[in-house]
């Protein structure tokens, strides 16, 4: 059984121990790099180097790490701060990612695949209401812990996930996959 | 007539939350972690505290043997003591000036600000 986050935290400020840290990344990255290419719209290299930026500033700041939120969500808050100091400094648009699905605006249609159609209408969502429905739903994070970690109030987060489900029941509405 | 695919609200609730939790397959590593391992600072940045509790300790032994080696018997290292009451006493009537105050203030919270916040290397 492998050891709980709390463990692994403290193997690593007690002595430092570079191996319990790496297992950390190992078993985080996974959420903090998807948290990341949705922020820069699939722009894998910046969040990749992003993400690896987060995984040092969390080494460098273990120790201040109370335990109050998950771990996961503690990451998460430090990517988000990072990928906001990244836009304010290069202040141009990311790339969209090569591999996701084009833009066709409009309803599902009858032919396509149906998480492709879901892919096209989150694209649809303001930046706000896509952030909300990733992290309730793709992060599995609770109202609380996105309003934490985005700074939002509690009301704002529930809004946005409430309205962002709202339009993508609408564009998705059409779908009937017995056709 | 019933509907039987995401036109019902509530059916079209649940497997719209399903899709969106299943949306996201786990990113494999491919070298992530190694290259996190490598780019973290090589000192150690927690736990610093106990070696400059060393460092200190060391530096007190140090001045101490500096201090017997060159002959300063106990009695002379309570006078200097004394000597040195006199001298803050006479700068306490300043430790009353606002300006000075004011500045004292102003440099611990810029300390403080820094050692909290920033690297700490670039203090110690």
């Amino acid at each position: 059984m492998s050891p709980p986050d709390s463990a692994l935290i403290a193997r690593t400020l007690a002595s430092d121990d570079r191996a319990a840290f790496g297992e950390l990344v190992l078993r985080h990255q996974s959420a903090v790099r998807h948290f990341l290419r949705h922020l820069t719209r699939g722009d894998l290299a910046t969040a990749d180097d992003l993400a690896q930026e987060t995984f040092v500033q969390a080494y460098r700041g273990l120790a201040g790490f109370r335990g109050t939120a998950e771990f996961s969500t503690w990451l998460l808050g430090i990517a988000h701060n990072h990928w906001r100091n990244a836009r304010r400094r290069q202040r141009d648009h990311a790339p969209l990612d090569p591999e996701a699905p084009e833009q066709t605006a409009g309803p599902a249609t009858q032919h396509s695949d149906l998480r492709s159609d879901l892919a096209v209408a989150l694209r649809d969502l303001s930046a706000d209401e896509q952030l909300a429905i990733h992290l309730g739903y793709q992060q599995g994070k609770s109202h609380a812990e996105i309003a934490t970690l985005l700074d939002w109030p509690l009301g704002t987060v529930k809004t946005h996930l409430a309205r962002g489900k709202e339009k993508l029941r609408h564009h998705l509405s059409a779908w009937n996959p017995q056709t | 007539m019933e509907p039987t695919d995401l036109n019902s609200p509530s059916d079209a609730d649940r497997r719209l939350e399903a899709l969106l939790r299943q949306a996201q397959p786990e990113l494999p590593d491919h070298g992530f972690s190694t290259r996190v391992l490598a780019a973290l600072p090589r000192e150690k940045t927690v736990g610093r505290m106990p070696s400059r509790l060393v460092l200190c300790t060391i530096g007190s032994v140090v001045g101490a043997v500096f201090a017997v080696g060159h002959g300063i018997t106990p009695g002379e290292l309570g006078a200097a003591a004394d000597r040195l009451n006199e001298s803050l006493a006479s700068v306490a009537p300043l430790a009353t000036n606002p300006g000075l105050l004011a500045a004292l203030a102003i440099t611990g919270a810029s300390l403080l600000f820094a050692f909290r916040t920033g690297d700490r290397r670039a203090l110690f």
